[in-house]
């Protein structure tokens, strides 16, 4: 454990027992073995796609659900063996917001009554007003709107209320989960910006977690990409943005549209989809949709292993130093050859190398 | 002649006292194989626009004035029965949320078929086998085995490939997406976006794609509309509108709009944009604009034409250029 991190995640696990559509039990493996640490004053971004494990892992780091397997210390404490009193402690000092800003706050409890709760579950009744309208007025909420309802704001005021009451606690860590997902782009750069403002005010350390791969990169210090429960590749957010490693990373990296990418992405369908979390395949979980998947990938799961300046990535391709080409390379190095749409069909498997 | 010509658009509802202004005389005109893009935040006019094009806002609450001429016809005037056979055949629309835009109680299958034989005097074993041949057609793999699949059986992706399916079954000449990739992942909708434009390459349809993402806009649309407050405050090629944006609001929409690269602080828009039923005297956008002027408030700003195939509606426009020295994405 480094000296300056606040948050240190080890072999953390968790599957869920779920009925598939046929009512057979089934054994989801929602996070696998993640490692993770977050240093003092660092954003570290958390990427996947839906079903990727993302919510599950920052359940997990905040203890709202019981892991399997795995160890979280926070500010060098080991949180598994904490008992609830204990646990309730420290977790006035790791917050969560979360994406939706109005499920997330009570209807029936004004403003200043969801933000204060946090304090008064604590068993805060000292000065509480004081503290709620600083903490509002440093979201730019004003005193009227602390009466006001949370139906009667906007959504971004509702997450702004969201956000004060993360921070009433004067916490150490924030579990931001989508916080911006639901806003407006325009109204995203004003809680993007109040974020930010408040982590140097406030001294603190985000875990951001978004599908958002433009925000991420705007936020983060150190970005996490997740794939079907397993970290795939963690890098410095300028390193994992500049030179992507893991094919699926790349093949994110590729998915974001942009004016340039206009007429390069007609073959994209080929691409598949994430394979079903309640048949899961041997070997490498991106198999099934990586361009340049081997023998091995269907026999041996990659683990996550260092590269140059603590760029780390699952991916047997990089063993071998075979580097992955892009997914908008491939789809262009093909265009004219072949169909793309029979590209997993039969008939042209040969022609693939 | 275009595919869709609409002139002086208003859609309004009528709340209690008040009435909502939720469009306020849009014009615009479509041609086959062309896309049109529409860019603005929610509560914009953008999806009541495209429900009106539709006929899906008619109500003794709505009041709707204007024209909407489709393919030589005007559709404002006709009566609900005359309308459905023109919904759903000729226009057809792709919604945001699949989930809820599907029935859950019926099978896909079922749901393709019933909109096939509303439209096309097929069998049921002939329209049966249209709708496998739809599902194919929008990349659904083992399509026969999908049509007894109900909704919540299929992945996100999926379900918007079976909603494009269902649109795309009568060979419409016009498609309306609303938001058709907001709620997919980002790998899923590259992939839905290469499909709607590979759909549109063999049947030449026009296309009008309403989003508030406007990377996904950029990357699809020839043109690009940008609407506030029920108006079109800007309308051109999407490289005018890309590189050279010209409206306050269109410049504020594209900074705030994080790009990979971006450094320092973002440049939000302040404030909230007006409610459809109070909107301020003049342009709707001088309350949170930077630039603005005493004249802003008097009266309401016309499109004018700043280059070929570029109208912008502001006053600055027509005294002076608006010193363009705000970062452009």
């Amino acid at each position: 454990m480094t000296a300056s991190a606040i948050l240190e995640v080890e072999g953390l696990s968790k599957t869920f027992k779920v009925k598939d559509s046929h009512g057979r039990s089934k054994v989801v493996h929602a996070v696998n073995d993640v490692n993770l640490s977050v240093g003092r004053g660092e954003t570290v971004g958390l990427v996947g796609e839906s079903g990727s494990g993302k919510s599950t892992l920052a359940r997990l780091i905040v203890r709202l659900i019981e892991s399997d397997k795995g160890v979280v210390q926070f500010e060098g404490q080991n949180l598994q063996g904490l008992s609830s009193k204990e646990m309730k402690k420290v977790r006035s000092k790791m917050q969560m917001v979360f994406q939706d800003p109005y499920s997330s706050l009570n209807p029936q409890m004004t403003v200043f009554d969801n933000v204060a709760f946090n304090l008064w579950v604590h068993g805060e009744r000292k000065n509480t007003n004081k503290k709620v309208m600083e903490v509002l007025q440093d979201v730019g909420l004003s005193q009227r709107q602390a009466a006001q309802y949370p139906h009667e704001l906007s959504g971004g005021q509702r997450q702004r209320v969201n956000i004060a009451r993360a921070l009433v606690m004067n916490p150490q860590l924030v579990v931001l989960d989508e916080p911006v997902s639901a806003l407006d782009k325009s109204v995203q750069a004003q809680v993007l910006n109040l974020l930010q403002d408040l982590k140097q005010e406030y001294g603190l350390s985000y875990i951001f977690i978004s599908h958002d791969l433009n925000v991420v990169e705007y936020m983060s210090d150190k970005v996490a990409i997740m794939y079907f429960g397993n970290l795939v590749e963690t890098a410095t957010s300028s390193a994992l943005y500049g030179s992507p490693k893991h094919p699926y990373t790349r093949m994110l990296m590729d998915s974001i549209p942009t004016l340039s990418k206009r007429d390069k992405w007609s073959g994209f369908q080929s691409i598949g989809e994430p394979p079903d979390p309640l048949e899961p395949q041997a070997g490498c979980s991106f198999r099934s949709r990586c361009l340049k998947a081997t023998s091995r990938c269907e026999a041996e799961v990659p683990v996550l292993k260092n590269h140059e300046g603590g760029h780390r990535v699952a991916c047997h391709l990089w063993d071998n130093s075979v580097e992955p080409v892009s997914t908008i390379e491939w789809l262009e190095s093909f265009a004219n050859s072949i169909k793309y749409r029979s590209l997993f069909g039969e008939e042209n498997e040969n022609e693939l190398e | 002649m275009p595919l869709l010509q609409v002139e002086h658009l208003s859609v309004s509802f009528k709340q209690g006292q008040h009435e909502s202004q939720a469009v306020n005389g849009i014009s615009l005109d479509l041609e086959p194989h062309q896309t049109l893009g529409v860019i603005g935040e929610s509560g914009s006019g953008k999806s009541v626009m495209l429900k009106s094009l539709m006929g899906l806002t008619r109500s003794p609450k709505t009041r709707i004035s204007g024209k909407i001429n489709f393919d030589g016809r005007e559709l404002t005037g006709l009566e609900e029965n005359e309308f459905s056979s023109v919904r759903g055949k000729e226009i057809s629309m792709v919604f945001q949320d699949a989930m809820t835009a599907l029935d859950p109680v019926f099978p896909v299958g079922d749901q393709l078929v019933e909109t096939i034989r509303r439209h096309q005097h097929l069998s049921k074993k002939d329209a049966l086998e249209k709708a496998v041949e739809l599902l194919a057609k929008v990349g659904i793999a083992s399509p026969r085995s999908r049509l007894d699949q109900y909704p919540h059986q299929m992945s996100g992706g999926m379900r918007q490939r079976v909603m494009i399916a269902i649109a795309i079954a009568c060979q419409p000449k016009l498609l309306l997406a609303d938001e058709p990739t907001t709620a997919l992942d980002v790998t899923i909708q590259a992939q839905v976006l290469s499909l709607i434009k590979e759909l549109q390459k063999e049947s030449g349809m026009g296309i009008i794609f309403v989003s508030h993402d406007i990377g996904a806009v950029a990357s699809i649309v020839d043109e690009i509309a940008v609407m506030y407050a029920g108006r079109i405050v800007e309308r051109g090629s999407v490289q005018q509108i890309i590189h050279q944006p010209s409206h306050p609001y269109t410049q504020a929409l594209l900074a705030a709009n994080v790009t990979l690269g971006m450094k320092g602080r973002l440049r939000a828009i302040q404030g909230q944009p007006p409610r459809p039923d109070r909107l301020p005297y003049g342009c709707a956008f001088a309350p949170r604009c930077q630039f603005a002027v005493d004249s802003c408030n008097g009266m309401s700003p016309k499109l004018t034409t700043i280059e070929q195939g570029h109208d912008v509606a502001c006053w600055l426009m027509e005294e002076e250029p608006v010193s363009a020295n705000m970062q452009v994405v």
